[in-house]
């Protein structure tokens, strides 16, 4: 059981449930879908608030994924990947779509601006981890950063994480060292790599 | 130093928090490296968090507001009709959201996590030949009932409760949120036939601004005609069906149900008021012996009922969900407003003129609270209502205990 108190486990019931919940979800099941935004909202905004420097933008990508999921249900089989999965995926693009329109309109000012406004109650340090982490985040790839959402903020177990991804143990535990190899690059060429945590 | 033997290590190391000792010098470097990266991911994991928890209320209604759009524009989708859309996210129980209480932090946000501002008005019902009790204008009540019917009064919701005193009228509107046993919901969940407590203060207006509306699955007693009590011999064990309490907070009236079924209406005093609201969130579905006034024409006194009283716990279906409260211990008063500190941190909570303050028990009067430091030291109870526009707890009432009052728990979770 996951720590949003949905089902997300392996086992052959945790399986039959996903796929009783994927069935209702493509028949437009209202509580259905109720399900899947308690279950897995946190972790969709996780992952995109990862890839986006204001709180704001991922609320609002994060809602957009289950508008888009629902109109789209009709195109999901759970047989091939996890409902989860099937949501980052949508998520990615939802957030690429929105990088991409920013680059259209202009410099980055705007998400510059976000990262400080998410941190600004906190302290100073707090407002530059951030700021540095989002950066070093961007050198990352999607599904490093996703790897990196989902063990280290959502604190996912490897299984877990290899469930949601649609991957293998292994795979996720190569994936999640090569993450943090990529972003410890990042930071080391970064001025909080260069002097150290704070 | 193979890739495969890194992500082991790796992993080991990730979850013990140490390199293994097997690791060599170079493999060892090189799995620090890696947790030094996982840790300044892992310090960012509040701010994410806070950001989720955050969004998630906001979120919930946008996407409830989408799927309802969806059923009418599907017609003959009656799956997903807005009717059966409404009644989603009130199975939406399992999370826990905070709402945004930036201004107040952290802490009182924990404390009161599930405050909500709900605006209940009142059309008239009070007045109603239908109604018990005749509440005025600045009363805090609590009371209970069933959802009889609900209709959209543009960005508001009408509902009509159906309690066992009589019918009343309810706007819930665009500020409001609700919570059932364990945490909020939305507004959706409100829908025919639910029961539902709820507490509040009726204004000048006729409008009673709830505090809280509780939704939960429990029965509720009865609607029948209270008989008025004045005086009577012997205690009489009972169970709370509503209240009400005067705007000085030094009278006001019970309706409860005795074990026959039966349901009675006595005046109570505030120090009644005292012992329950500082005991109970909900005061409802509550087993009391309510013992015969002193004099002739008195205030009935009510002792509440323990276990340890011999008395059987309310079953399951009685048990009522709780309503908004904060208890803690009073540690500064200053301009209004009080200070207290729980285990969640400190609570700023402000009063009004409105806000009833009850301390006869501790020998205190409402000014010694409010003009001097009296009651630094006491454990106070507030209930009371989120200010959207300044985020701040607005007490309605407040309790206070000694100091050496152990924090009750509030009703059992079902």
């Amino acid at each position: 059981m996951s720590k949003n108190g949905g089902q997300r486990d392996g086992s052959p019931e945790g399986r039959r449930q996903q796929q009783e919940l994927a069935r209702r979800a493509k028949e437009r099941d209202a509580e259905a879908w109720g399900v899947l935004f308690e279950r897995h909202y946190r972790s969709v905004f996780s992952f995109a608030r990862f890839k986006l420097s204001g709180s704001d933008e991922a609320e609002d990508i994060a809602a957009q994924v289950f508008e888009v999921a629902y109109r789209s249900v009709d195109r999901f089989d759970y047989q091939g990947v996890p409902i989860e999965a099937w949501l980052f995926g949508i998520a990615r693009n939802l957030v690429r779509d929105h990088v991409r329109k920013l680059g259209r309109r202009g410099p980055s000012v705007e998400l510059e601006e976000g990262s400080v406004s998410v941190s600004a109650p906190d302290s100073t340090a707090n407002v530059d981890l951030q700021h540095d982490l989002s950066a070093a985040l961007k050198g990352l790839t999607d599904d490093q950063q996703l790897v990196l959402s989902l063990r280290f903020i959502e604190d996912r177990s490897v299984a877990d994480t290899a469930l949601s991804m649609d991957r293998s143990a292994d795979a996720v535990k190569n994936l999640q060292r090569r993450a943090l190899a990529a972003l410890q690059r990042q930071l080391a060429d970064s001025e909080y790599g260069r002097e150290g945590p704070r | 130093m193979t890739e495969d033997r890194l992500d082991h290590l790796l992993d080991e190391a990730l979850a013990t928090g140490d390199v293994p000792s097997d690791a060599s010098p170079t493999e060892r470097e090189e799995i620090e490296r890696l947790l030094q990266a996982s840790r300044t991911v892992r310090e960012a994991k509040a701010l994410v968090d806070a950001g989720a928890e955050a969004s998630m209320l906001v979120a919930k209604a946008r996407f409830e507001r989408f799927l309802t759009q969806e059923a009418r524009s599907s017609a003959g989708a009656t799956d997903a009709s807005p009717s059966r859309v409404a009644r989603v996210f009130g199975l939406l129980a399992g999370g826990r959201s905070i709402p945004k209480f930036a201004a107040i932090g952290g802490p009182v946000a924990a404390a009161v996590l599930l405050i909500a501002v709900v605006v209940i008005v009142l059309q008239g019902a009070f007045d109603d030949v239908d109604t018990a009790i005749a509440l005025e204008s600045g009363d805090y009540v609590q009371l209970q009932g069933k959802i009889a019917d609900i209709e959209e009064q543009g960005d508001d919701l009408l509902v009509r409760v159906e309690s066992p005193a009589g019918v009343y009228s309810a706007s819930v509107t665009q500020g409001t949120a609700l919570r059932n046993f364990d945490s909020e919901i939305l507004r959706s969940a409100l829908k025919r036939g639910i029961t539902v407590a709820l507490d509040g203060i009726v204004s000048d207006q006729g409008v009673l601004v709830a505090n809280t509306v509780a939704v939960g699955d429990f029965s509720v007693p009865d609607r029948q005609s209270p008989e008025p009590i004045t005086d009577a011999r012997d205690s009489i064990k009972a169970t709370i069906v509503m209240v009400r309490l005067s705007e000085d907070g030094s009278s006001g009236h019970v309706v409860f149900e005795n074990d026959a079924g039966r349901h009675f209406i006595v005046p109570v005093d505030g120090r009644a008021f005292e012992a329950l609201l500082h005991r109970f969130s909900n005061s409802l579905g509550e087993r009391i012996e309510v013992r015969p006034p002193s004099q002739e024409g008195g205030a009935f006194q009510i002792d509440v009922l323990k276990p340890s009283d011999g008395v059987e716990p309310l079953p399951l279906p009685r048990k009522l969900p709780p309503l908004i409260h904060v208890r803690g211990e009073v540690v500064r008063v200053a301009d209004g407003f009080l200070e207290l500190r729980n285990a969640d941190g400190t609570i700023v909570v402000r009063l009004t003129p409105s806000t009833r303050i009850l301390a006869k028990g501790v020998g205190l009067l409402p000014q010694d609270i409010v003009e001097k430091d009296a009651a630094v030291g006491f454990t106070v109870t507030v209930t009371g209502r989120i200010d959207p526009t300044s985020d701040q707890l607005i007490a309605s009432v407040v309790t206070v205990g000694s100091s050496m009052d152990a924090p009750q728990a509030d009703r059992p979770k079902r």
